[in-house]
């Protein structure tokens, strides 16, 4: 399911006989002489074995080194980037988060969000929202073609949207209340929704990249999975590419804008490991490694390397069994809010983001539209206040709370200080640590376990609230409600952008004061680069760097 | 000696038909679905049903596995469940990385190993001693944390070789031997630890036997003893253990190519076991019980051409 890459978990959607022989031989002269011709045989081998070696070595090293590199990587015109983990699915409408790093370079989208947070046209000249932002209008730019040579026009956008609305596909979610798409010219396009939706920039922009648009022709012959077929600047080469460890991008022959095209490939490399991803980085064999693990920045830093850090993760308990369904004591406000006051964050952001990481008392991180600064001083570390406020919901000797937890972004870290801190007031924490993503979705959803550790990218409020704490959000199985949150949710929904960030706090507000959460801490999750490339931008307004956007420096 | 093989062979054929299935139950026990991987959280309960039907997976297990033993049987591995690409095609895209590793390493352990072991053998005092410390330091450092170390003294400070990569032999035999060397040197180091143990001993012993007093009695040249009649008398333990590191390199090769970011089958094992992909589990085992047979045959056939006996027996 198409999500923002930086959104939950972060992962990764989107012998013998020869010496006997040699040794044996007779010592007459002769022997002698084929002993002696032998081992200067052997020193030849030897010294080509050496020497091919050393010309591989030098062969692979030539780009290596930080400054050699860069100057075989502008005569190659190669840039590669090394990420955690492939695809799921080269589908941009099919791919799970992370998966952007790949469909960046093949699809252009609709609308492209800048490093500013603003909205420019990508294949959209132009858009606009009808009344009550229940309809969208979208104008597209003439002349774009496809890979394939196919023109991009509005029954090619229509094509693609009903694609994306197949079940598991990223429109189920983001366009549930789309109604009808209704195609008003050769290149414009209206969709009608049965309820306000807003957001939709976001929606058809490279985040959640449900406007990066593929050849229907491909969609049709249902290639896209394991090819690219769409209108960006460049295109993947299969020939080059191993499933699951190599992607290699050539340039689009038919690309709009060829002063775009910044490399003559691409080359997007699987690093499982993020050591070995910074020892590339460091002898130049990647120019940008994505998605690094914050404790890579020291080292980084000493090697000349760059990086950028937006908050992006944040980490916490989340409490799932809100209305006490099947563990009655966290159906007490008092009990979630003991919870959290039993919680020292300082000491846990430090530990989890390695000298990094921001303490949270609120699903928001600083300098996000929905963050509320006055929220982080509503619950200070105060064990003996939780031990109280348990006493009072009738629990003095603390409870067992089962927690479900993966071995993926410092969940597993973040479940065994949670149970160390929840200990000291007598809360024991039960973890079942999950060694993949699909078995702790799985027992998450499925309602067994009456809390979760959770990690959440960000996300506009409207979103969090249909994925979060909203009564189908897939992070409520419990299908808690809150009248006042629907409400709320209603209000974001028709509201001009001026207005959401208000109403986006003052969910904030009411999420924190209903502690459903027990919020931790937000962390970064880190692109380095050489300084041989620029254009690696993740900011707070768009914590998502675009692949597209990375170019030679100078 | 081709009856020899073809009873190895007939021997080892059940082999490719136990593994799998071990495999294939197995696999099934792991918590999860693809179907839960490949759609992510937001999936609704009808969506995650539909893609389980559309896999096959709500088929009875005995069905799925006598479906893909069918195929199995015309040669054929079936599809990726993830990839969605035949899981020959897959394998065999990697193959060469493995094949690399494991080859190379091993010749790698076995030549130094016997050199080393030869030579504690023969030289009693600081040599043993120094054989034993290789195979102690050999046996106690984990690979994983050899190959980083190499890649920061070779690759990073000294720039000698790559830190990270592959280049197909196709492309640059060069590069190819430079792309290995690191990774080969870290996965024969176990390999030359236990090998230089086991030829040491096993040369001791044959040089403390009576016929190699005789041989000596008899004026016979050191280097031809030693040679020609000692090693080979103390190969044929040599080659079972060798034979065994090749197979255990097979399991090694996971953490070596995620430390040298090398697209080998060890890396595809972990994705397909993470993402729950039986096709592709199911082929890697295969695979893996064909590199065993191999391997098995090869050392059959060593020991019959080092000991004539095990032709007739």
């Amino acid at each position: 399911m198409t999500q923002d890459r930086t959104r939950l978990l972060g992962i990764p959607r989107r012998g013998a006989a020869g010496a006997s022989r040699g040794g044996g031989g007779p010592a007459r002269a002769p022997g002698m002489l084929r002993a002696r011709a032998g081992g200067l045989r052997r020193l030849r081998c030897a010294s080509v074995v050496l020497a091919l070696i050393a010309t591989g070595a030098a062969t692979a090293c030539s780009g290596s080194g930080s400054g050699a590199l860069v100057s075989a990587g502008r005569a190659s015109g190669t840039l590669t980037v090394a990420t955690p983990s492939p695809p799921s699915s080269l589908d941009p409408a099919m791919g799970q988060p992370a998966d952007e790093t790949y469909s960046d370079f093949a699809y252009d989208p609709l609308i492209v969000q800048a490093p500013d947070g603003s909205y420019r046209p990508g294949l959209a000249q132009s858009w606009s929202y009808g009344p009550g932002n229940e309809s969208f209008t979208i104008k597209l730019r003439p002349g774009v073609k496809f890979s394939d040579g196919t023109a991009l026009n509005a029954e090619a956008v229509k094509t693609w949207i009903e694609h994306e609305m197949k079940p598991g596909n990223g429109g189920s979610s983001y366009l549930s209340a789309l109604k009808s798409v209704d195609v008003t010219g050769p290149l414009t396009l209206t969709l009608n929704f049965s309820s306000p939706t807003p957001n939709l920039e976001m929606v058809f922009g490279q985040i959640l990249a449900l406007g990066m648009i593929g050849s229907p022709r491909a969609v049709r012959a249902g290639t896209l999975a394991t090819k690219t077929d769409g209108a960006g600047p460049y295109m993947l080469d299969p020939t080059a590419t191993v499933a699951g460890a190599t992607y290699t991008y050539v340039p689009n022959p038919y690309y709009r804008a060829k002063s775009a095209v910044h490399w003559s490939k691409v080359v997007v490399k699987i690093f499982a490991s993020p050591t070995a991803a910074l020892q590339a980085l460091r002898t130049g064999q990647v120019q940008v490694a994505m998605d690094q693990p914050v404790t890579s920045v020291p080292v980084a830093e000493k090697s000349g390397l760059r990086y950028v850090d937006p908050l992006t993760l944040l980490l916490g308990l989340g409490i799932l069994d809100r209305d006490g369904k099947t563990d009655k004591a966290l159906g007490s406000l008092q009990v979630r809010q003991a919870l959290n006051y039993a919680i020292d964050r300082d000491a846990l952001a430090r530990v989890l983001g390695s000298g990094y990481g921001t303490p949270i008392t609120q699903m928001a991180a600083p300098g996000w539209d929905s963050y509320d600064s006055a929220l982080e001083k509503a619950y200070p570390y105060d064990p003996a206040k939780a031990r109280q406020l348990l006493a009072a919901a009738g629990y003095p000797h603390g409870f067992t709370l089962p927690v479900v937890s993966v071995a993926a972004v410092g969940q597993d870290l973040l479940a065994d200080a949670l149970g160390g801190q929840l200990s000291a007031v007598g809360v024991i924490v039960k973890p079942k640590v999950t060694t993949n993503t699909g078995a702790y979705f799985q027992t998450l959803s499925s309602g067994t376990y009456p809390a979760a550790t959770l990690s959440f990218g960000r996300l506009p409020a409207a979103f969090d609230y249909a994925d979060l704490w909203g009564p189908t959000a897939s992070f409520n199985p419990f299908k808690t409600a809150s009248t006042q949150l629907t409400a709320l949710d209603g209000e974001l929904n028709a509201a001009s952008a001026s207005a959401e960030p208000a109403i986006a706090k003052q969910m904030q507000r009411l999420l924190v004061s209903q502690a459903w959460f027990v919020p931790v801490a937000a962390t970064p999750l880190v692109v380095l680069y050489q300084p041989s490339v620029t254009g690696v931008n993740a900011t707070p307004q768009r914590n998502v760097a675009y692949m597209t956007e990375i170019r030679p420096a100078g | 000696m081709t009856g020899l093989i073809g009873r190895r062979l007939a021997l080892s054929l059940p082999l490719l038909l136990i593994v799998p299935t071990v495999t294939f139950l197995l696999a099934a026990l792991i918590p999860g679905d693809i179907a839960r991987t490949i759609l992510g959280t937001d999936a609704t309960r009808a969506q995650y049903e539909q893609l389980r039907q559309s896999l096959g997976l709500n088929e009875p297990l005995l069905t799925r596995y006598l479906a893909w033993l069918g195929s199995a049987l015309h040669g054929n591995l079936g599809t990726s469940l993830f990839w969605q690409q035949p899981v020959t095609s897959l394998l065999d895209s990697r193959l060469q990385v493995t094949l690399s590793l494991v080859i190379g390493s091993t010749a790698v352990a076995a030549v130094v190993g016997v050199g080393l072991g030869v030579m504690a053998a023969l030289r009693a005092g600081a040599p043993g001693k120094i054989v034993d410390a290789i195979a102690l330091t050999g046996l106690a450092v984990p690979n994983f944390f050899l190959g980083l170390l190499l890649i920061t003294w070779f690759a990073v400070t000294l720039r000698l070789f790559p830190a990270t990569g592959y280049v197909p032999v196709s492309q640059s035999p060069a590069g190819w031997l430079a792309s290995i060397a690191l990774p080969v040197i870290t996965l024969a180091v176990p390999g030359i630890a236990v090998i230089a143990k086991q030829t040491r001993d096993a040369m001791r012993e044959a040089l403390d036997r009576p016929f190699i007093r005789t041989l000596r009695a008899a004026g016979v040249p050191g280097r031809s003893i030693i040679g020609k009649h000692a090693l080979r008398n103390a190969a044929i333990p040599v080659v079972t253990v060798t034979g065994l590191i090749f197979i255990g390199s097979l399991s090694g090769t996971v953490l070596v190519e995620m430390v040298f970011a090398l697209p080998g089958l060890g890396g595809l094992v972990v994705q397909a076991t993470t993402q729950h992909d039986l096709p592709l589990i199911q082929g890697v085992a295969v695979y893996f019980t064909v590199a065993v047979i191999g391997v098995n045959l090869l050392v059959d056939l060593t020991y019959s051409w080092l000991d004539p006996r095990v032709r007739v027996s």
